[in-house]
């Protein structure tokens, strides 16, 4: 596969996701190059916005498994992965089996991920790190490519229980949900109360899907571009060398190392997208929201102030300069 | 074109223009410093000409963009980044710089043939642009400069400094002025050529200095500039004097009452030889005193008063009373041009001591502890003419003294009387005096001076107008000048109004 044929087909499953898919540009956006940096992605937004629309309308573009698990505060682990269910033959004889979760899919929602207890949150750090789950001392590998689209609703906050920030660092990007405006409300009744539903078509399947995320991979980023996402990464850590004057302020602590993972891929998928053979500056400010807006640990004053991170983040990208000084070896 | 090139050629491009942007930053803070100065000098007494401040921004921009060019050398990186940037690249030329020589691929070849498709759409002219980019903003101040000079310049703010200093510079003019005019007076009754045209010009230079706009800095010029020309004037005539005959190398070494003396003498020697007939004895007699005149003359023997003296010795030693009587006349000449170009020297010596004073004044006015107006209190001084020189006896009462002394005179202490005082003393004036008490060394401290006011007294001309008055002798110039008076007779006449005015 080459950057044409790349950009080509990316291209055919945006306008098929668009289908259905009612405005959300960015998000639908951010959620393919998630999906092409083989990461996960976690949708913030209202009910009813189409978040799991969306997932679905994803799985079916890209002939992908797909289930969906809903969490509850009364969700058990065992339900996400599965487990060992006792099982007696014709002839009597009774044997342990392993029941399959819903977790052994290649999209997997996990649609209101915040109700469930940590314990059952927890259960899909496995998964979603090492693409395999461990049960009764026993890994089952998951089926690639594997991803996990988990959602929250950030306004009912009670009887949630918050992700943990090393749960929320395993999400590569995490994208809001905005409200439709009017005009996206208007088509989105045209399209849904009608008789005939709007209905995704396959576009690719989970082969070429990892051929993608292989050829995102080989993207080309000069040494100047790892500096800045390294700078970058570094200034969103008050306690730094050089923080900026943001995170100084209201930050308790900054980005991980997934933090520069994810700038770099994500900058690399969107140039790619773009047409390009290198990532860019430009690539990295352009992901900079998506890949570090849930990994920035905001402090005491900065939630009693209500600070968005997001405004948080764009003034520590304007603060940060490009490398002006040439790296090593010029 | 190939990428390396090109970002060599935008490197070489982006130091000329950094180079430049220097100059032009040095270039706009001298002028704007500049014209922060020339609003300064509203308030403060200094003077700054917009010629300096645009030589000095030539200099800085020039030395400015000599040490970026020389001293901050841009590499090819930085010159990619910057083109990149400039041109939308989008980290093209700069990843091209870091990984052209890596591992081809397909993502690679994709990629350089990218490069190489955008390369060939930059316009270094447009991304680097050698032209100065607030040049707007340069013609601005420039323009600030020139007009505050032209229009506001020489301006001050009542009750500072430069006010005051203005004030001074405004008195000096006016002072010079009224000097000039009582010289150029003098000079037309006495017929000192040179002294009118000095005069003259210490007018036009006090006309200068006592208009509104006069500046310190202006005064200081043309106060150079005259005492310039004064001192070359009075190197002139003191060289004509000194092929008249006068010795030493330092001036005029002949004072006035020995010129008196010298022009007596050859007056009675020129009238004895009038008569018809001489004896011997009257001859021998008169010989002698002509041998003792051109001995004791302070002339040196190159002078052609002494040489027509010697002539007339030898007439009347053979007896040739005519050749005597021209010899005399020819001495009686001499004198009388080497007399005037005396009073010439004189009178241009006094011109440019009070230009000196006048340049003086100001400069104490402009030194940040000095008192402008102890500079405006300071008492007008009108020297005599001639110039009396230090040291010199006031020896008025025996004017053949100097017939003994020889080229001793004027180094004893005077001994003469006041006998030329006309008529009784002048009534003093009724007024009150303050008195002052100076205290310390000679040279060290303040000097105090007393102002006398009181009402002016009424009283008679001791001397006829018409013997001083200028107008005759104006008048007698503008009818020379005129041609009324026919050519060979033009000489005679204003010999005539010389001696009238004598």
């Amino acid at each position: 596969m080459d950057v044409q044929a790349f950009q080509s087909l990316y291209q055919r499953i945006r306008n098929e996701l668009g289908r259905v898919v009612v405005g959300h540009s960015e998000v639908v956006e951010g959620v393919l190059l998630a999906v092409l940096c083989g990461g996960h992605v976690l949708l913030e937004g209202v009910p009813g916005v189409g978040k799991t629309l969306l997932v679905k309308a994803l799985a079916r573009v890209l002939s992908l498994k797909f289930s969906r698990i809903q969490f509850t505060p009364d969700l058990m682990p065992a339900d996400v992965v599965g487990t060992n269910v006792l099982v007696q033959d014709p002839g009597g004889r009774r044997t342990l089996t392993f029941q399959r979760g819903p977790i052994f899919s290649q999209i997997v929602l996990a649609d209101e991920i915040n109700r469930a207890t940590p314990k059952t949150q927890s259960a899909l750090l496995e998964a979603m790190q090492e693409y395999a789950v461990t049960v009764a001392g026993v890994s089952y590998p998951l089926e690639r490519p594997f991803f996990v689209l988990a959602t929250q609703n950030p306004i009912e906050m009670e009887g949630t229980y918050p992700l943990p920030e090393a749960q929320l660092d395993r999400f590569l990007f995490k994208l809001r949900v905005p409200f439709p405006d009017a005009e996206s409300v208007v088509q989105i009744l045209e399209r849904t109360t009608s008789s005939e539903l709007p209905e995704a078509q396959p576009v690719t399947d989970a082969q070429t899907v990892l051929r993608m995320q292989a050829l995102v991979r080989e993207v080309l980023a000069a040494p100047h571009v790892h500096a800045y996402v390294a700078r970058l990464v570094e200034a969103t850590h008050p306690q730094g060398p050089r923080p900026a004057r943001a995170a100084k302020r209201w930050v308790r602590y900054g980005a991980s190392p997934r933090g520069a993972q994810a700038l770099l891929l994500g900058a690399k998928a969107r140039a790619l997208v773009c047409g390009r053979a290198h990532a860019s500056t430009e690539d990295v400010r352009a992901v900079a929201l998506p890949a570090l807006r849930h990994r920035l640990l905001l402090n005491f004053e900065a939630e009693a102030e209500g600070v968005d991170v997001d405004q948080l983040i764009r003034e520590v990208v304007e603060e940060v300069p490009e490398v002006t000084v040439a790296p090593a070896g010029f | 074109m190939r990428p390396e090139l090109l970002v060599e050629t935008a490197r070489r491009r982006l130091a000329w223009q950094r180079a430049l942007q220097a100059a032009e930053t040095a270039a706009l803070g001298v002028m704007a410093a500049g014209l922060a100065a020339q609003v300064g000098t509203l308030m403060l007494p200094y003077s700054i000409r917009p010629e300096a401040v645009f030589a000095t921004a030539t200099a800085a921009a020039l030395l400015l963009a000599l040490a970026v060019r020389l001293g901050a050398a841009r590499n090819a990186w930085e010159a990619a980044h910057w083109l990149d940037w400039r041109c939308g690249l989008q980290d093209r030329l700069a990843t091209y710089l870091a990984i052209r020589s890596g591992v081809r691929s397909q993502l690679m070849d994709h990629f350089l043939q990218d490069v190489q498709r955008a390369v060939q759409h930059v316009q270094l002219r447009s991304a680097i642009p050698l032209r100065p980019l607030r040049f707007r903003a340069l013609l601005a101040v420039a323009g600030g400069l020139v007009a505050w000079d032209l229009l506001v310049s020489g301006a001050t703010l009542p009750n500072t400094p430069a006010r005051r200093v203005a004030e001074v510079v405004r008195q000096e003019g006016r002072r010079l002025q009224e000097l000039a005019e009582q010289w150029e007076q003098e000079a037309r009754t006495r017929g000192l050529r040179e002294t009118l045209k000095s005069a003259q010009s210490v007018h036009t230079v006090g006309g200068a200095l006592a208009s509104p706009r006069a500046t310190a800095e202006l005064a200081r010029q043309h106060l150079s500039r005259l005492t310039a020309e004064l001192r070359q004037a009075r190197a002139r005539l003191q060289a004509r004097a000194r092929e008249q005959g006068v010795t030493g190398p330092g001036g005029v070494q002949l004072p006035p009452e020995v010129a008196k003396a010298m022009e007596r003498e050859l007056n009675r020697l020129g009238r004895a030889l009038e008569e018809v007939a001489l004896s011997a004895a009257q001859a021998e007699h008169l010989r002698r005193m002509l041998g003792q005149l051109e001995a004791n003359a302070p002339l040196h023997p190159r002078s052609p008063i002494r040489k027509a003296l010697q002539e007339a010795q030898r007439g009347l030693g053979q007896h040739d009373r005519v050749r005597a009587r021209e010899g005399v006349l020819r001495a009686q000449e001499a004198f009388r041009e080497l007399a005037r170009l005396l009073q010439e020297e004189n009178a241009l010596a006094t011109h440019q001591q009070e230009v000196e004073a006048s340049g003086l004044s100001i400069h104490q006015a402009l030194q940040p502890g000095g008192d402008p107006e102890a500079a405006q209190e300071r008492p007008v001084s009108y020297p005599a003419m001639p110039r009396q020189r230090a040291g010199a006896p006031a020896s008025r009462g025996d004017p053949e003294a100097w017939l003994e002394e020889g080229s001793q005179y004027g180094l004893g202490p005077g001994t003469g009387h006041l006998s030329d005082k006309m008529g009784s003393p002048t009534p003093r004036l009724q007024g009150q005096r303050r008195h002052e008490q100076l205290h310390g060394d000679v040279g060290e401290g303040k000097v105090y001076a007393g102002r006398l006011e009181g009402p002016g007294l009424v009283a008679p001309p001791r001397t006829r107008l018409a013997a001083v008055s200028p107008r005759v002798v104006r008048q007698a110039d503008e009818a020379v000048r005129a041609q009324r008076v026919p050519a060979p007779y033009r000489e005679w006449v204003l010999r005539y109004f010389t001696r009238l005015q004598r």
